[in-house]
């Protein structure tokens, strides 16, 4: 559907690609039946179709520094991209023909191998680019910018914190150890942030946060007073061990006041279902006064947990490139390789 | 208090994008081990060790001591030795890369070359047929036929003059000449020889006559070798094999005619001359004692000893017995004694044919002629005239060239087989030399 609606930048990739492929295998089809022998990689078609194999790799290639160079807007990077992905999927057949439908000794194999893997990566990178957005568009609601999770992650477990301060008063002293803040915010000028007049960390953009805290706080002064000693008490102290761990346990340079490995493989409030568990015990625990707070707590706890599907949604649609990336160089340095030694015993 | 849109944009780090990050360290990491591990081995195939990965299949038995490192044995760096090169085909290359084969390693003689277009000839590579670098096993000599059809299917284009030989040779199994020996009238040999008469029980001329033979017939020293042969009316039941010897292709008179036709001591093979010489040799004064000696202890009476002497000195003149019963005379002025037998020792001499490899086809089913019933008298210098192999249409039964329709007669027939050019002919020295498995026959069940 992605590509019947945008057939407009496909079409000419797509077309060039499917001439390309055709005119060689056609080409070597009937040089080979001239000759009664498959062609080989040095025949006149042969080499032909195995430059234009070549230069297609070096062309897939030049996306890098063309990202690099993008100030010099070289073409439109959509389409730059969609000749990126026809040109690549054709250099697979025509590296094919090229070789005579042989893979011939172990270098040429291994070479063979490795534009396989290239082209399976990116096709797998193409497929996950379409499908992944489309399903977090539809799943993940509190999605945020991805470079902002954890300046987000930061910005709730303070809000918590302030919100908690704010409706049942300052932490019992028996809860839980709580991170720093001081040590937090620290930590977030060194990494070049700070927080602003209204509180917010500076470094959280627009449109990385949906609703704006402010409201949480105003409700939290006007609540101030309807909370019993027991709320304050256990609320502070499902926070301290539990709520902000979850929040925190995963942004870096924080010097956090519990084992963030233990957290990340233990907590409750991984799960969605375990968390609503979780707090319906805190709730049982609480007086009814405490609902409102929880359902505030408890949201943020689901928009942490999104963010969590988020990092792992964005692993499997970017980390591919890694691997596609850097096989890709190494193809490209073997072919060259493959050229000279091509030439010298061809 | 709103913010400014200048607020808003600076609120975005301008060098977001080089902010240290998992994904781009893992690309970073991994794209520099992609490109150390690229240069490192084609650093690598460059060097001896890495010759093995950049060869495009392990050379055959013949050449498989430089399977690993000897690439320049043949290859000259950059001048490609392939035909269907870009320039490959250019006749310096053609005749440098051949310098590398023919000259430093082999001594081969070309194939018709003095008959061929010079450009022609200077176009043929020894890499063109020999196709290397397909596996071990694989035969360098197994030639393609669409290689020999190259100019066999047209000789015109490609020969100097018109051709005397066949102009188009390039399937067997429907564009292939006779074979040589159907172009023959007649066997060319001069031995008046019956094969019906010697396949008869006790070859018997006619069968029935008193000229048939049984063991007692036969000096001593042979009938321990003809013993099994005998059947079971007592007869010799001559096999194909008796004559036909596995070791010794041709027949010979002292190892298979001897024991019927003995010459009663005169050598068999020399000149008129020596012959002559030999009879009278054989004539002492004392021929009681020569035939006491050659009869041991046993007694032959004076009458016997006479009509040997008269059929010794009848030897060299008579024309039904002695040298010829078998052979042609010679002309006065030749110094022979007979006619040379000229049977042909290769029937078919442009093709190499192994009686070994047909080994599970019966003689007969080849050589029908010999195994004829008859009742009749035979005249052994007529019968002599008859070629007595079938002809290609025979062979054509079992050599098929089509593999589709091969393996569709494999189920009726399991002796199928191909019917390449290189079966059967050999290219260098004109096609005319026989290879070394033609040699030997076995005519063992």
């Amino acid at each position: 559907m992605l590509l019947v609606r945008k057939l407009h930048l496909h079409l000419a990739p797509f077309l060039v690609s499917a001439v390309l492929v055709m005119a060689g295998g056609i080409w070597q089809s009937v040089y080979s039946s001239m000759h009664d022998r498959p062609v080989s990689g040095s025949s006149l078609p042969g080499l032909v179709i195995g430059s234009v194999a070549a230069a297609i790799i070096l062309f897939e290639l030049l996306l890098w520094p063309r990202k690099r160079l993008r100030r010099f807007k070289l073409f439109r990077t959509k389409t730059w991209m969609a000749f990126h992905l026809w040109l690549g999927l054709a250099c697979g057949p025509l590296a094919w023909i090229h070789a005579g439908y042989r893979t011939g000794g172990s270098f040429t194999t291994i070479l063979m191998g490795l534009l396989v893997f290239v082209l399976v990566s990116g096709i797998y990178g193409w497929i996950m680019q379409i499908v992944i957005p489309k399903w977090m568009l539809g799943n993940l609601p509190h999605e945020t910018i991805y470079s902002q999770i954890d300046d987000v992650s930061l910005q709730n477990a303070l809000e918590a914190r302030q919100l908690l301060t704010v409706a049942l008063g300052p932490k019992p002293p028996q809860s839980s150890k709580l991170t720093p803040i001081d040590d937090v915010t620290a930590s977030m000028r060194g990494s070049g942030s700070r927080f602003d007049e209204s509180g917010h960390l500076d470094r959280i953009v627009v449109g990385a946060t949906q609703k704006r805290l402010p409201s949480r706080s105003a409700w939290a002064l006007e609540a101030q007073g309807q909370f019993s000693e027991l709320d304050r008490v256990e609320i502070w102290k499902a926070y301290a061990s539990t709520i902000e761990p979850f929040f925190l346990h995963r942004v870096p340079n924080v010097p956090y006041a519990f084992d963030a490995k233990i957290v990340k493989a233990r907590s409750p409030l991984g799960n969605l279902q375990q968390s609503i568990d979780w707090f319906g015990r805190l709730r049982q625990a609480c007086s009814t006064n405490s609902s409102v707070l929880l359902d505030r707590l408890q949201s943020l706890v689901e928009q942490h947990q999104q963010f969590a599907v988020q990092r792992s949604a964005h692993a499997w649609m970017h980390r591919w490139i890694a691997f596609h990336a850097s096989v890709s160089v190494l193809l490209g340095v073997l072919l060259v390789a493959h050229i000279v030694l091509a030439m010298k015993y061809a | 208090m709103p913010i400014t849109g200048k607020q808003r944009a600076q609120k975005i780090d301008p060098k977001y994008h080089t902010r240290r990050d998992s994904f781009l360290n893992w690309k970073r990491w991994l794209g520099f081990i992609g490109l150390t591990l690229g240069l490192g081995y084609s650093g690598w195939l460059v060097s001896d060790q890495g010759k093995a990965h950049v060869s495009t299949g392990p050379l055959s038995r013949a050449h498989h001591a430089w399977n690993d490192t000897g690439c320049d044995h043949c290859h000259t760096p950059y001048l490609p030795i392939r035909l269907d090169s870009l320039w490959g085909s250019a006749h310096a290359t053609i005749a440098k890369n051949n310098q590398k084969c023919n000259g430093s390693c082999h001594s081969l003689p070309g194939h018709f070359v003095d008959a061929t277009l010079p450009d022609i000839a200077a176009g043929v590579s020894c890499s063109q047929c020999h196709r290397e670098h397909l596996g071990f096993d694989r035969n360098l000599v197994e030639v393609p036929d669409s290689d020999c059809a190259q100019c066999h299917k047209s000789l015109e284009r490609v020969a100097k003059t018109t051709p005397k030989v066949h102009p188009v040779a390039s399937h067997f199994n429907d564009a292939h000449p006779v074979a040589g020996f159907e172009s023959l009238t007649k066997d060319p040999g001069t031995i008046k020889f019956s094969h019906v008469q010697h396949m008869r029980p006790g070859q018997p001329r006619t069968p029935g006559d008193a000229t048939a033979k049984r063991l007692e017939n036969l000096p001593a020293q042979y009938r321990d070798r003809y013993a099994p042969l005998v059947d079971s009316d007592g007869w010799i039941q001559l096999q194909c094999a008796d004559c036909h010897d596995p070791i010794v292709q041709n027949v010979q008179f002292e190892n298979h005619c001897v024991a019927c036709h003995s010459l009663d001591g005169i050598p068999h093979g020399l000149n008129r001359q020596l012959t002559l010489d030999a009879i009278a040799s054989q004539l002492p004064s004392d021929l009681f004692q020569y035939f006491k000696n050659r009869k041991g202890e046993q007694a032959i009476d004076e009458g016997e000893i006479r009509e040997r002497e008269i059929r010794l000195q009848s030897l060299a003149s008579s024309q039904t017995e002695g040298c010829m019963k078998c052979h042609l005379p010679a002309p006065e002025a030749s110094n022979a004694m007979v006619q040379s037998s000229q049977v042909p020792a290769r029937w078919m001499p442009k093709a190499n044919f192994s009686h070994d490899d047909h080994r599970m086809a019966s003689c007969q089913s080849c050589h029908p002629q010999p195994f004829e019933e008859s009742t009749s008298s035979v005249d052994s210098l007529l019968e002599a005239d008859r070629i007595m192999i079938r002809g290609i249409e025979h062979c054509r039964t079992c050599h098929v060239e089509d593999p589709v329709k091969r393996a569709q007669q494999f189920a009726s027939n399991p002796h199928v087989a191909t019917a390449n050019c290189v079966d059967c002919h050999s290219y260098h020295a004109d096609g005319f030399v026989a290879s070394v498995r033609s040699q030997s026959m076995s005519f063992a069940p």
